[in-house]
């Protein structure tokens, strides 16, 4: 594959990779906030 | 797609035989599949904190992703061996860990990251691409690796 077209599309899997790291760890992140508001009552 | 078959399977396997009868056995190969992480964590952080300019800036980068990549193929080879030995013991209570499922999909993603984009792009003259784009593939390096490191220590919390 074309380098510079490697390059574009890497930098848009790196963008993807940025926003679903940042969905799933915050959603988790959320998850045990709230199991713990639980544990607490 | 329902993956209970195969863990039904592999729980029934000769290697669920092993791992849960013998213990020691599975503490064994569980130090492997911790010692390769250890590697494989370590080549990554060296290669992706060099990418970024915080380690060895005396040392070139290409020869920092070539002394690193070999130890990487290796630590992944072993971790997922030990991996599907070390899963067989609880093969159905991992099929419904939500973590578990989450490990796999960054580990897969980690492998076609690092095989696919990350080695082809940097391999050759870094100066022909923009100066951010190694950086920001190192970002999101580390980025999919402590997901996979992180998801796996979760596994076992959940």
């Amino acid at each position: 594959m074309n380098r510079k077209l490697l390059e574009k599309l890497a930098l848009g899997i790196c963008v993807g990779v940025f926003v679903i790291a940042a969905w799933f760890w915050i959603g988790q992140i959320i998850d045990v906030n709230e199991m713990l508001d639980m544990a607490r009552g | 797609m329902d993956t209970l078959p195969f863990f039904e399977w592999l729980d029934t396997s000769i290697l669920a035989d092993i791992s849960k009868a013998y213990g020691g056995t599975f503490a064994i190969v569980q130090v492997f599949h911790l010692l390769s992480m250890v590697v494989l964590g370590g080549m990554i952080l060296t290669s992706d904190l060099r990418l970024l300019g915080v380690v060895m800036r005396d040392v070139p980068v290409d020869t920092v992703l070539d002394n690193t990549q070999p130890w990487i193929n290796r630590s992944l080879v072993v971790i997922i061996l030990t991996g599907i030995f070390m899963s067989s013991a609880v093969a159905i209570k991992l099929n419904y860990n939500e973590f578990f499922w989450a490990k796999m999909a960054s580990l897969a993603f980690g492998i076609f990251f690092l095989y696919a984009i990350k080695r082809p792009l940097l391999r050759g003259d870094l100066s022909e691409l923009n100066a951010w784009t190694p950086k920001v593939l190192a970002i999101a390096s580390l980025t999919v690796w402590f997901t996979v490191a992180a998801s796996g220590r979760w596994i076992g919390f959940s």
